[in-house]
């Protein structure tokens, strides 16, 4: 059901795809660095070898320069000096001067042997693998009076490769420091890979954080107003009993009534009777409507139904049910879902004016913890029942508000706003959910979740009528607590009109003290919201415990929990809901007395009795 | 007129200077053969002028040849002239060599005083004293006054002192070159 799927774990590792492919990268950097390098140690090497050049050739300038007043004034000796300051000059190896005639005057060679001179007539530089020696012509005016020669061995090729490795260190650092840089690159772009991810995965957990608290503020409000709904229908329904249980008594009495005042009677009761649908209603959306629930089968009743819903939504729209085979049974009341079902038909019809389709769908539905919670459902089995249509559909806003009571985008008059409320009511008292899937323009689908009958819970058989007649039974007073004094009236007039002798009381404390005076007492019918310490389910515990097997009809406004569990009768509990005509009552106190359980007490109080 | 007498012996023995020359310049010089000895002092003289600086205006062309002089013998100019001969100094001014008579050494740039004789020496050096001439003594002067060149010989070979202060007298610098060359250097007083 969920798309966001929050607890799915970040992956450990990031796709190579998604860095920098760093190897090609890394070689490209290293190869261009190790060009680079390449190249210095080159153009370093030419560059040495240039001005090495360069040097020798000057120095072999000022050589000529300064011997040539030695040559002309023949002082070898000057000259040797000159040729000598020369060679201290730690990368001269040979040095020597020539007269004209190519004889040496000086000369000086690291070896200690003689100067080795190349073509004296060749002047300018020769560079060879190691030594670089330059040859220069020594002028006075026009005429040549000797020549010099200098020779340099160049730096030594062990110096010179120390100086490039010095140059190769500062390019392996450069290398490396690439490398680390790359590799501290890379682990950043995927610890940001990751933090992204990370964030991702929060915004989603936010989101469906956000979804879920939406969904229980949701189901909060819903719950707030079914409250004060609730209490207001409770009210009404005291009151309704009293109007319309004083209108029936009024109609029995054989009082000289004319045509007229009959009619009257029977509107005021007509009035009572829609008025007591509404305030049914109401409950049903407050979750507070007595349900009968039992097991049964949701397909044969959408087919029991197809024929009224036929009828329902005219011929303009087309029906069509997709009912799924093996479908659980579901433990609802039947009766309510039949009227929450033509409550969303109606409502779909009123949204297909123009005609349409309608489609029933039933199917399985297991909800695990994850989905439930995304939803604001409770995880279990469930039986889904949609019912979509392909009309108005509803906007975002009308979504959130459908389901609450008086909510109505039907026009004045045409609809009550209560359509929804009591199927949303239904559902959550039945222990489901309701939900709704719409986009206007394109239709809506509400879905209910009815949960799966655990095992057969059918309820206790009717009561078969017993030996003894009610006739037998009618001498036992029945105790009647009831804290309204409207209602009590009414149901001790009523109650003694049927002949049933009548206790009265107010509150627990006074029923007590009535039941311990008048021991004969046979059933009691009790309000479940009594005043003071003790409402009726206590009230009934206690007079069960004094009188074992004594029956109990409780009545209510609304069924509270006491008596309600989780919106289902407990087995064996007796309750009439107001308002109540005298008719019900009878019905129902005849239908108690006559039970087997009743005449079981019955039998062992007459046992016991003097 | 005397410079025409002076050239015509100088032509005649210019072979025997040229290779006089070559010996004094590219064998060594060898002191014990006195002809040799004069020689090599031949063709000193005119390659002192690269090295000499006249005060300015002495000179009013490069063209104007610098006058070489050679008191002494007949002999001795002939060397020198057959030494200077077909040279220049290094700027190309031309060199004209002339023999003089002591006492009558007017407009000399370079004075060889070739004979060793004392009293004219002095006599010599007194008379130029002031006036821009180099003068060259063929050996060691005895007296007062020094010529600002004097050749000496040192192992067997022709070499020269300079004396700063008779330069100085004369008005004359010396290049540092020269004076790397010289034996003793007379410094300036």
């Amino acid at each position: 059901m969920s798309a966001a799927d929050p607890s799915s774990p970040l992956p450990p590792t990031v796709p190579e795809a998604d860095a920098p492919p760093l190897p090609i990268v890394v070689a490209l950097g290293v190869f261009l660095l190790l060009l680079a390098g390449t190249y210095m140690v080159f153009h370093n090497e030419r560059s040495y070898r240039d001005t090495k050049a360069q040097q020798i050739d000057a120095q072999a300038a000022i050589l000529a320069s300064t011997v040539g007043p030695a040559l002309e004034f023949d002082d070898a000796k000057a000259a040797q000096e000159y040729v000598n300051a020369l060679a201290s000059d730690g990368g001269i190896d040979e040095a020597a001067v020539y007269d004209a005639t190519g004889d040496l005057v000086a000369g000086y060679a690291r070896s200690g042997a003689r100067p080795t001179p190349p073509d004296l007539a060749r002047a300018g530089h020769r560079i060879t693998s190691n030594r670089i020696l330059s040859v220069l012509p020594v002028r006075r005016g026009p005429s040549v009076i000797g020549t010099v020669y200098v020779r340099s061995v160049i730096e030594p090729l062990s110096r010179r490769l120390e100086r490039y490795a010095a140059i190769g260190v500062v390019f392996l650092m450069a290398i490396l420091t690439f490398i680390v840089l790359a590799r501290t690159q890379r682990s950043l772009h995927r610890k940001n890979l990751e933090l992204a991810r990370a964030n991702e995965a929060l915004h989603a957990e936010a989101g469906a954080r956000e979804k879920v608290e939406t969904a229980l503020r949701q189901s909060q409000k819903m719950e707030a107003i079914g409250q004060l709904t609730g209490g207001i229908a409770h009210d009404f329904n005291n009151l309704l009993q009293v109007i319309s249980g004083n209108l029936e008594m009024l109609k029995r009495r054989d009082f000289a009534l004319g045509d007229d005042a009959r009619r009257m009677i029977d509107a005021a009761a007509r009035g009572a009777e829609r008025a007591s649908t509404l305030t049914s209603r109401l409950l049903a959306f407050a979750r507070r409507q007595p349900l009968a629930p039992r097991s049964f089968d949701v397909n044969a009743l959408v087919t029991g139904m197809s024929e009224l819903l036929r009828r329902v939504l005219g011929e303009q729209i087309l029906v069509e049910t997709v009912l799924a085979a093996g479908l659980w049974r579901v433990h609802a009341d039947a009766n309510q879902l039949e009227n929450a079902l033509v409550n969303l038909v109606v409502n779909a019809r009123d949204a297909m004016e123009r005609g349409g389709k309608l489609t029933i769908e039933t199917a399985n539905m297991t909800l695990d913890g994850a989905q439930a919670d995304a939803h604001g459902m409770t995880p279990g089995e469930y039986v889904m029942i949609s019912v979509s249509d392909t009309g108005t559909g509803m906007s975002r806003d009308v979504q959130e508000h459908a389901f609450e009571p008086f909510f109505t985008t039907k026009g004045i008059g045409k609809g009550t706003g209560l359509g929804l409320s009591q199927v949303y009511g239904y559902v959550r008292q039945s222990g489901g959910h309701a939900r709704i899937a719409s986009e206007a323009g394109e239709g809506t689908t509400i879905k209910l979740y009815l949960p799966r009958a655990t095992a057969d819970v059918e309820p206790a058989p009717a009561a078969r009528p017993g030996a003894a007649s009610a006739a037998d039974l009618q001498d036992r007073p029945i105790l009647v607590v009831e804290d309204d004094e409207g209602v009590r009236t009414f149901v001790v007039a009523g109650l003694t009109e049927l002949g049933y002798p009548v206790r009265v009381a107010h509150d627990g404390a006074s029923a007590l003290r009535a039941l311990d005076a008048d021991a004969a007492i046979g059933l009691l019918f009790t309000d479940i919201g009594l005043p003071g310490a003790m409402n009726g389910r206590e009230l009934a515990d206690e007079a069960m415990r004094r009188l074992p097997g004594l029956p109990v009809l409780f009545t209510t406004a609304y069924a509270r929990d006491t008596i309600v569990h989780h919106g289902r009768l407990d087995a064996g509990v007796e309750l009439i809901t107001k308002p109540f005509t005298l008719h019900d009552l009878a019905a129902r106190v005849e239908r108690i007395l006559a039970s087997e359980a009743a005449r079981a007490f019955w039998s062992r109080d007459h046992a016991a009795a003097p | 007129m005397a410079r025409r007498k002076a050239a015509r012996p100088a032509m005649r023995i210019r072979a025997l200077a040229l290779a006089l020359a070559t010996l004094a310049g590219f064998a060594q010089a060898a002191p014990d053969d006195p002809g040799l000895e004069a020689a090599v002092k031949a063709t000193y003289l005119y390659k002192f002028a690269d090295y000499i600086e006249w005060p300015a205006g002495r000179f009013s062309s490069p063209a104007d040849p610098l006058t070489l002089c050679v008191a002494g013998s007949d002999a001795i100019t002939a060397l020198v002239d057959a030494a200077a001969a077909g040279r220049t100094l290094q700027n190309g001014r031309p060199i004209a060599v002339r023999h003089v008579a002591l006492a009558h050494e007017r407009d000399c740039d370079i004075l060889y005083l070739a004979p060793r004789r004392e009293e004219s020496e002095q006599e010599a050096l007194r008379e130029v004293r002031g006036q821009p001439v180099l003068t060259v003594s063929d050996g060691p002067v005895v007296g007062n006054l020094h010529a600002v060149i004097a050749f000496a010989v040192v192992d067997n070979r022709v070499r020269f002192d300079i004396d700063l202060d008779a330069a100085a007298q004369n008005r004359l610098a010396v290049s540092s070159k020269l004076l790397n060359l010289a034996v003793r250097v007379r410094p300036k007083l």
